[in-house]
């Protein structure tokens, strides 16, 4: 079985001469399809940046990183915004839901662009959230707007969807009904998400776990048996 | 600019009233004119005008003027002795000090009036009494416009009489141009000249007394030398038959000393009879001297004695202030339009101030500011903003601005420094308005903010929220539309401020470039329509038909039989003029009465103003120019007042209006002047079509018509073509001024409220990108709103300027034009592509913000 995701030797570094930061030094990883991953690390290490790299928002210094069979280290703005437009989905700590449109036109707003589209409406009820599809984002809580933003991820109907911190700003209770929501897409689509976090008790739920330290991989390891989010405690 | 008028005419002591009279004034004129009532200073002097010798170059030669109307030397010095002259400023390009100027007179059998006809020039000058640069004012000569004036002694004029007087007034009640001063020139003109007008009834019957006893007693000394001569040369005759015969007998005798005798007798006969023949030729100089006398008898109802205010007398006098006039109605609105674009836009500028610094706030108050102390901070730094816009304005308002407008309007006058009037009421408006807008914004958005707590205050302000708009309601309509149009609807009426600032922005643009152009079109159609469609003649000439016989012959020659004419009709022509209640100017009217009535029409298109229908002469009334019955609010079948240069007043009857875009002038028939006027309407004039209409042959036909005796004047349209001209060439500098303005504050606007909307909505924008819009996407998602805007801002500009354009051109022409209403459709999109061009300038530099934005850095921050 080919992988869905390979990275080889990625470096990211940001600025240029003695300010030069690098970011992401010399990173390889492979990700295969459908599979939950949670990239894992301390604050600083470097994970929003390899997520960046990986949806297509920045450019890699150098290395190599392969998603799907495109090569993103050959791609300009032009083609990068194309592969964000077509294979992606962002989910942010920070729900960034357009404050005037309603909920469904938040939704609407992605399906527009992309080409295999799903329904806005079906998105919203996937999450949970059909009875308040004509509400604006104010009228809505921090977790039913991250729940739209989810819904805005997956109505692009994306190969990949990439979650930065989505629990970041919600309690346990609601943050636990965020990753369900990841686990369950992942097991009905079959398709790849990636959640990155510095929680390191939602490990048991992902399928493939990457541990980030300073830049650069710590540790791989997959996980034969996940745990379903239900039975996870911290 | 008045002031600037204002202190030459009190430094040179322009004339408040002027008295110009046919004839020389005696003493008993001199007496009434001293004793009219109102007048402080009477000054006399003599005027006459000449022609440069060998040249047809009309000059007016005045006597110096100690009192009034006096002279600013600009060059050399004034005439003393009687052999010098000072010329106008103009002609010292062509004239050096110590030459020589030859005048002679512009007439075939007159005199110049001057004792000598070489004059050494010993200095120019400048006189409030001839303003204008390039029109100094009419004359008889030449081409019927000055060329040049001058000025020497008392005792360089062949008449000790004068013929004019200059007056001042007791109490002028205020500065030129001013209301009350206008009022009151007009009313005590209007009083004098009634006064005058008795006098010159007296004046008339004693010329005429004095006249006919002169040809009384012509007549019977010529009955008498007649009757003289008969008897003598029938005398003569016998005695030189008697002498014959004697003189026959005689030399048939062989008499010698008979013959001698009667020789003799004969020598003395011839003698006698060359003595005759003497006094038939004084009695043929008698009998001319007597036609002579009875000619200027027939003229005697042609002398006038006039009085004119200085609207009147001084063409500059008026122009410059109709020109302030325009200056005012420009001054007046444009301004309007740039204090609301100002304020719109510190007032947002200042929110938007208000608002960034929210964290700061916040932080100041936590740190244990008071709310005082954090307000004094934005008050002190609005105020410092308001107060140094303030005196940057003013500057560039009271002194930069003044000077271009001066220079591009007095090019034509001779003013030659501006004096600038520290407008403070206007400057304290100024600063009122934009303490108001930028205080105040900054005042209110401060407080509103520190009404919230410190905490709150340091995070950044919500993003107004979404919220349900009026289209949404209409289901079935909203269902339709497409997404990117409902995202738009919403965002269109998020900020509704912000909406109408920019439609009032870019519909002002639009309306203030559709004016400024629309302003030179219109008067640019006035001489196309004028010139072009309806007066197809090139001047007027007219002529005195008393004068004697062989006289008008001549001066009806000159045209008839000029082969530089095309065709010609005859006409009786006079200058009238009609005042309105409640104005103090007159409007001068061309009163004109066809001799044949069915070939005016190959002169002047008599069109129907509304129906453009052809109109014809009849016996019930007059046809009017359509100004003049817009001026004096009439309409047809109304009547109107005529009247003639000294006051007297004829009712017409308004039978037809006619479109006419320049000067006034009402057409009868005879059959219906000699009902107004009571007497006939003799042709004293033609309607001349040349072959060749430019100026410098139309000149030259003026010229040689004017060199007749019994010419009287030429009346060229090309003049009033050039009026027009002259005034279009000044206000194109200003109408630049306000245009370039204008769309800069357009741009302003437009860049201030699309900067504001991207910065405020930066996240947005991000979110969009990291979804993955294309770059075009991301623009047309902020743009369609703001091209939406800017669409219907260019339609409420059209509008706008359809009406701004038609209110301005309703003030702004001369009085005597009259302005095509509507606007080119050229002129309309060459506005609305400016627009467009700026919108997308602005929208060029926004695109380059939008796409610069870093979109994981914006998404970074909490919500
Ligand atoms: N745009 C940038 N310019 C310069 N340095 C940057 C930039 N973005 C990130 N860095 C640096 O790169 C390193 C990795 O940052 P990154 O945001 O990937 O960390 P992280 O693992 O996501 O941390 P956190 O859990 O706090 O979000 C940090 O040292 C950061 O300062
Ligand atoms: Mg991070």
């Amino acid at each position: 079985m080919t992988n869905f995701i390979s990275v080889k030797n990625e470096t990211k570094r940001y600025g240029t001469g003695s300010h030069a930061v690098t970011a992401n030094k010399n990173i390889s990883f492979e990700i295969e399809p459908g599979e939950l991953t949670i990239i894992l690390g301390a604050s600083g290490a470097g994970k929003s940046t390899l997520l960046n790299v990986l949806g297509g928002m920045d450019h890699l210094t150098s290395g190599s990183v392969n998603v799907n069979g495109v090569e993103l280290g050959e791609l300009d703005k032009r083609g990068l915004n194309t592969y964000r437009r077509k294979q992606v989905g962002f989910v942010f700590q920070f729900y960034n839901l357009v404050q005037n449109l309603t909920t469904v036109e938040n939704v609407e707003l992605a399906a527009e662009i992309a080409p295999d589209a799903i329904d806005a409406v079906q998105a919203l009820t996937q999450v949970g959230l059909k009875d308040r599809i004509e509400n604006f984002p104010a009228q809505l809580s921090g977790g039913e707007q991250q729940r739209v933003a989810i819904a805005r991820a997956m109505a692009k109907n994306p190969d990949l969807l990439l979650a930065d911190e989505p629990t970041g700003a919600l309690d346990y209770k609601t943050g636990k009904k965020i990753l369900q929501l990841f686990q369950d897409f992942v097991r009905e689509t079959g398709k790849n998400v990636i959640i990155v976090t510095h929680n390191l008790m939602i490990r048991p739920m992902a399928d493939h776990v990457i541990e980030i330290a300073d830049g650069q991989v710590k540790a791989d390891k997959r996980n034969k048996k996940p745990t379903p989010v239900a039975e996870i405690e911290w | 600019m008045r002031r600037t008028a204002q202190k030459t005419y009190n430094a040179e002591r322009l004339a408040d009233v002027k008295v110009t009279s046919t004839v020389s004034l005696n003493a008993k004129d001199r007496e009434t004119v001293r004793q009219l009532s109102g007048i402080k200073t009477a000054e006399f002097g003599h005027t006459t005008d000449v022609v440069i010798k060998d040249s047809q170059h009309a000059m007016r030669i005045q006597s110096n003027p100690n009192k009034l109307s006096k002279l600013t030397i600009t060059k050399g010095r004034k005439a003393h002795a009687t052999n010098e002259v000072v010329l106008n400023d103009k002609l010292s390009g062509k004239y050096k000090l110590g030459q020589q100027v030859t005048f002679a007179s512009g007439k075939t059998g007159s005199t110049t009036g001057l004792k000598r006809q070489a004059y050494k020039i010993v200095g120019f000058a400048t006189s409030t009494e001839f303003l204008k640069k390039d029109s100094l004012g009419s004359t008889s000569l030449g081409s019927g416009t000055l060329y040049g004036f001058g000025y020497v002694t008392k005792s360089a004029f062949s008449s000790s009489q004068p013929n004019v007087a200059r007056l001042a007034f007791t109490h002028p009640n205020g500065q030129a141009y001013s209301t009350s001063y206008e009022h009151h020139a007009k009313t005590l003109t209007d009083k004098l000249q009634k006064k005058l007008n008795a006098r010159n009834k007296t004046r008339v019957a004693e010329l005429r007394t004095e006249l006919n006893d002169k040809i009384s007693s012509g007549e019977s000394q010529i009955q008498n030398s007649k009757a003289a001569i008969k008897t003598a040369s029938t005398q003569l005759t016998t005695a030189q038959q008697q002498l014959t015969t004697q003189l026959a007998a005689a030399k048939s005798a062989n008499n010698a000393t008979a013959i001698a005798q009667v020789e003799n007798k004969l020598q003395m006969l011839k003698k006698q009879s060359s003595a005759l023949n003497f006094k038939r030729e004084s009695l043929d100089t008698a009998k001319s001297d007597l036609a002579k006398a009875k000619a200027t008898r027939n003229q005697l109802s042609d002398i006038t004695f006039t009085v004119e205010s200085r609207n009147n007398y001084n063409d500059g006098y008026n122009n410059y202030g109709e020109d302030a006039q325009r200056i005012d109605v420009l001054g007046r609105s444009f301004p309007a339009f740039f204090f609301l674009i100002a304020i719109m836009v510190s007032f947002t500028t200042m929110q938007r101030m208000v608002d960034e610094k929210r964290i700061e706030m916040g932080t100041m108050r936590a740190l244990g500011y008071t709310k005082g102390e954090v307000m004094r901070e934005f008050l002190v730094y609005s105020i410092t903003t308001a107060v140094t816009g303030t005196v940057l304005g003013s500057a560039l308002g009271l002194v930069v601005l003044p000077r271009i407008i001066f220079r591009a309007y007095t090019a034509n006058f001779n003013f030659k420094v501006l004096l600038l009037a520290p407008h403070i009421g206007y400057v304290v408006v100024g600063l009122i308005l934009a303490l108001a807008s930028t205080v105040l914004a900054s005042w209110l958005a401060a407080r509103s903010s520190l009404k919230i707590i410190p905490a709150e205050l340091m995070l950044p302000k919500p993003p107004v929220n979404g919220s349900r708009i009026l289209l949404e309601r209409i289901k079935p309509l909203w269902r339709k539309m497409s997404f990117s149009y409902k995202v738009t609807a919403r965002n269109l009426f998020r900020y509704k401020g912000r909406m109408f600032m920019t439609i009032i922005g870019v519909a002002g643009a639009t309306a203030l470039m559709i004016t400024g152009f629309g302003i030179r079109d219109s008067l640019n159609t006035i001489v196309a329509r004028q010139f072009g469609d309806i007066s197809q003649y090139d001047l007027v000439t007219v002529y005195n038909p008393n004068a004697s016989t062989t006289a008008v012959r001549k001066a009806q020659g000159a045209v008839k039989n000029s082969n530089q004419v095309k065709r010609t009709t005859a006409a009786y022509f006079a200058n009238v003029y009609a005042t309105t209640n409640g104005s103090d100017t007159r409007e001068n009217i061309a009163l004109m009465v066809p001799k044949s009535r069915n070939q005016l029409d190959q002169y002047i298109k008599l069109r129907d103003y509304k129906s453009s229908k052809k109109l014809s002469l009849t016996d019930s009334g007059a046809v009017v120019s359509q100004k003049l019955a817009k001026l004096q609010g009439a309409s047809v079948g109304d009547t109107i007042n005529l009247k003639d240069t000294d006051g007297t007043a004829h009712k017409a009857r308004v039978a037809a209006i006619t479109t006419m875009y320049a000067g006034h002038y009402v057409y009868m028939n005879r059959a219906y002047y000699q009902k107004v006027y009571g007497k006939a309407a003799t042709p004293n004039a033609y309607l001349v079509t040349l072959k060749h209409s430019t100026s410098k042959s139309v000149n030259a036909f003026a010229s040689h018509f004017n060199r007749q005796e019994a010419a009287v004047e030429t009346v060229q349209s090309r003049e009033t073509k050039k009026t027009i001209t002259n005034i279009l060439g000044n206000l194109n500098n200003l109408i630049l001024v306000l245009v370039v303005s204008a769309s800069l504050l357009s741009l302003v606007v437009l860049y201030t409220l699309t900067n504001i909307n991207v910065s405020e909505r930066m996240r947005e924008l991000s979110t969009l990108k990291v979804l993955g819009f294309y770059p075009r996407e991301v623009l047309m998602y902020i743009y369609r709103e703001t091209n939406i805007l800017t669409g219907a801002g260019i339609l409420v500009g059209i509008g706008a300027g359809y009406l701004f354009h038609a209110y301005i051109m309703d003030l702004l022409p001369p009085a005597t034009a009259m302005v095509a209403p509507g606007l080119s459709w050229i002129n309309v999109v060459i506005s609305v592509g400016l627009t467009i061009i700026f919108s997308l300038m602005v929208m060029y530099t926004m695109n380059r913000k939008i796409q610069s934005v870093d979109m994981l850095e914006a998404l970074k921050s909490v919500d």
